[in-house]
C-alpha cells in the first residue's frame, strides 16, 4: 500500500485517495482503494510502477507510470556521430540488442543509399533470429516464473545462454552487442560459430518440447491464463498494438511479412496467429515463433554457406555525411514494430533520432485487458505484455 | 483428460534432467573461458602508439584522452594516456579505429569499483599491475588480426588504480594466455 505523498501525483485519483483514507462510507463515496505497485517489486519487469485502483480484490483501474528509467537517448543521439549512436540503441531494449541495432543503421542505410554486401545481410538475419529466440526464451522463462513455476526459467536460460555464447563469440559482448554497423556488421563470423549454432538449432525442437511438457501443458498454468487478460481485436488496433500481442488477437501483421526488409523474403517460414487473444495466447505464440525463427535461421545459415566467404562492410566513409533528408525504416523486433526514424541536416550528426519502441505502446493497452480481474491475475496479464522498460522509457 | 496429466509430464522433464551433467560451472573457483575478441578491459601499448586522437575521436563517451606534444621533429610525441571507465560502453570503437593497433581490450572484466575517482585511469605511470598476472591473453583487434599486426606483448593493462588486493589464483594458470583471472577491484 503507497503513502500519501507518493499519490499526490496522481490528480484524479486523489479526491477518491481522501475518501478512502478517511474512512469514509458514506453514501456513494467510491469504496475503492489504491494499491501501488513498483518501481521496485519483485514481479514488476524493471522499475515499472502501475497505481492499480482496487475494488475488494477487483481491478478498477490501472495507470501504468513510466520513466523511472529515461536517459534520454533521443537527445544524445544528436550529440554522437552516426556511427558512434549504434551503441546506445543497444541500450534501448537490452534484452534484443541486434535488432535495435538492425533498426537504426537500417534507417541510416536508407538514408544514405547504402547497398549492404549480401552476406553482411545474412549475417543479420541470423543474429536477428537468434535475439528473437532469445529475447522469447527470456519472456517464456519469466513468464513462468510470474506464475510460481520456477524450473522452466531455468532450462528457458540454459539455451539463452548458449545463444549469448554464440553472440560473445561474434562480437565479443553478450548484451550489449553493438555488432551491425552502417553498412554491413562489424566482425566476420568467427571460425567455429557456425558449427556451434547448427548444434543449438538442432537442439532447439527438443528444449522447445521440454519448455512444453514443464510449462505449457502444466494444467494449473493452464488455469492462470486461459481465458486471462482479454484483448479484443479492435481495441488491439485502436491502441496500435504491434507484434506478439497483436497476432494473439488474431491479427496477421508482421513486418517480415507486411513490409520485407533485409532478405526475409527470400526465407520461408509462417507468422503464428492466436485465436483467444488471451494471456496463454500470447504465451503459446512466442513459443511457436521461436520455431519459425530456429527454421529462419536454419535457411539463412545453408544460404551463407552457400554463398561463401565476401565482404561483410560495404565502403563507408567513417565520418559518414548522409544528405539532408530523413527516413524511417521499422522491423519487427521481437516486442512488435520497431521503428527508427532519422533527420539528417548533411552533416556528421543526427538532425533528429526517434526510436518508435512497440513495448511502450503496447503497454498502453494494459488497462483495458486487466480491468476486471482479479490483483492476483495482474501479473499474469501484465507479464504478457513483455516490456523492457530501457525501451518504454528510453 | 485426467486432470494432473501435464504437471505429471513437467515432473517427468524434472527427473529426467536430475541425471544431467550440471552446466554451470562454481562460479569464484572455477572459471569459463570467454571467446576470443571478447571486449573486456583495455591494454595499451604506450610504444606503439603515434598520438593521432584516432581512438578519442571514435569514442561516443569521450573516454580517451590523449595528451599530445610536437616535438623537435614535429612529430606528436605522447604525453599522457587516460581513460575514464566509468563512461566506457566497452563498444570497442576505439580499437576498431586505432590504426597501430596499441590500444586493445582484454577478457578483464572485473572492472568495478566503489568509487567513481577510482575508474579513471592513467596508463602511462607505471602503477599499473603487471598484466602477465592479471589475465593478459592475446588480446585481439579482429579487424586487424588479418594484417598480421598483432600486438608486441602487453605493457599495461587496465586495474581501477585501487589497490588490486586480491591474489591470482592458482599459479600456474596465471600466465596461461586466455584464461581469466581472479583479479578483483
Ligand atoms: S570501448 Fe567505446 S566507450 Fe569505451 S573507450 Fe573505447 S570507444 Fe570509448
Ligand atoms: S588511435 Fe591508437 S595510435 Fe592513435 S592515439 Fe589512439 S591509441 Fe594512439
Amino acid at each position: 500500500m503507497s503513502t500519501r505523498e507518493s499519490l499526490s501525483l496522481e490528480p484524479e485519483l486523489e479526491p477518491r485517495l481522501k475518501l478512502v483514507e478517511a474512512g469514509s462510507h458514506a453514501e456513494g463515496a467510491p469504496r475503492t482503494m489504491i494499491l501501488n505497485m513498483g518501481p521496485q517489486h519483485p514481479s514488476m519487469h524493471g522499475v515499472f510502477r502501475a497505481v492499480v485502483e482496487l475494488d475488494g480484490e477487483t481491478i478498477v483501474n490501472v495507470r501504468p507510470v513510466v520513466g523511472y528509467l529515461h536517459r534520454g537517448v533521443e537527445k544524445l543521439a544528436e550529440a554522437r556521430t552516426w556511427a558512434q549512436v549504434i551503441p546506445y540503441t543497444d541500450r534501448l531494449d537490452y534484452i534484443s540488442a541486434m535488432n535495435n541495432n538492425q533498426a537504426y543503421v537500417m534507417a541510416v542505410e536508407k538514408l544514405a543509399g547504402i547497398e549492404v554486401p549480401e552476406r553482411a545481410e545474412l549475417i543479420r538475419v541470423i543474429m536477428a533470429e537468434l535475439n528473437r529466440i532469445q529475447s522469447h526464451l527470456m519472456f517464456v522463462g519469466s513468464f513462468g516464473l510470474d506464475l510460481g513455476a520456477y524450473t522452466p526459467f531455468l532450462y528457458c536460460f540454459r539455451e539463452r545462454e548458449a545463444i549469448y555464447d554464440l553472440f560473445e563469440m561474434a562480437c565479443g559482448a553478450r548484451l550489449t552487442t553493438s555488432y551491425l554497423r552502417i553498412g554491413g556488421v562489424a566482425r566476420d563470423l568467427p571460425e567455429g560459430f557456425l558449427p556451434k549454432l547448427k548444434e543449438l538449432l538442432k537442439a532447439m525442437p527438443d528444449h522447445i518440447q521440454e519448455y512444453n511438457n514443464v510449462l505449457t501443458g502444466n494444467e494449473i498454468f493452464q488455469a492462470r491464463t486461459k481465458g486471462v487478460g482479454y484483448l479484443s481485436r479492435e481495441t488491439a488496433l485502436a491502441y496500435s498494438i504491434t507484434g506478439p500481442m497483436l497476432r494473439a488477437a488474431g491479427v496477421n501483421y508482421d513486418v517480415r511479412k507486411a513490409d520485407p526488409y533485409s532478405l526475409y523474403s527470400r526465407f520461408d517460414f509462417e507468422v503464428p496467429l492466436g485465436q483467444n487473444s488471451d494471456s496463454f495466447d500470447r504465451y503459446y505464440l512466442r513459443i511457436l515463433e521461436m520455431q519459425q525463427s530456429v527454421r529462419i535461421v536454419e535457411q539463412a545459415v545453408k544460404a551463407l554457406e552457400e554463398l561463401g566467404p565476401g565482404p561483410i562492410q560495404a565502403k563507408v566513409s567513417r565520418l559518414l555525411k548522409p544528405p539532408a533528408g530523413e527516413a524511417y525504416a521499422h522491423i519487427e523486433s521481437p516486442k512488435g514494430d520497431l521503428g527508427c526514424y532519422v533527420v539528417s541536416d548533411g552533416g556528421t550528426k543526427p538532425y533528429r533520432f526517434r526510436w518508435r519502441p512497440p513495448s511502450f505502446i503496447n503497454l498502453q493497452a494494459l488497462p483495458e485487458m486487466v480491468r476486471g480481474w482479479k490483483i492476483a491475475d495482474f501479473i499474469a496479464i501484465f507479464a504478457g505484455v513483455d516490456i523492457v522498460l530501457g525501451e518504454v522509457d528510453r | 483428460m485426467a486432470y494432473g496429466r501435464g504437471a505429471l509430464r513437467g515432473l517427468r522433464v524434472t527427473f529426467r534432467n536430475m541425471f544431467r551433467r550440471p552446466i554451470t560451472v562454481r562460479y569464484p573457483f572455477e572459471k569459463l573461458k570467454f571467446a576470443p575478441g571478447f571486449r573486456g578491459g583495455f591494454r595499451f601499448d604506450r610504444d606503439r602508439c603515434i598520438a593521432c586522437s584516432q581512438c578519442a575521436n571514435a569514442c561516443p563517451n569521450n573516454v580517451i584522452t590523449v595528451k599530445a606534444q610536437r616535438g623537435e621533429d614535429k612529430k606528436l610525441h605522447l604525453t599522457g594516456y587516460e581513460m575514464d571507465l566509468q563512461y566506457c560502453l566497452f563498444c570497442g570503437y576505439c580499437v576498431e579505429v586505432c590504426p597501430t593497433n596499441c590500444i586493445t581490450m582484454t577478457d578483464q572484466v572485473a572492472l568495478v569499483a566503489t568509487d567513481r575517482s577510482s575508474l579513471w585511469v592513467e596508463f602511462d605511470k607505471g602503477e599499473l599491475p603487471d598484466p602477465a598476472k592479471h589475465g593478459a591473453h592475446a588480446a585481439v583487434n579482429p579487424l586487424r588480426a588479418a594484417t598480421g599486426a598483432k600486438p608486441q606483448g602487453p605493457v599495461g593493462n587496465v586495474q581501477p588504480v585501487q589497490p588490486p588486493h586480491a591474489a591470482p589464483a592458482a599459479g600456474g594458470q596465471a600466465a596461461q594466455p586466455g584464461h581469466r583471472e581472479g583479479e578483483q577491484a
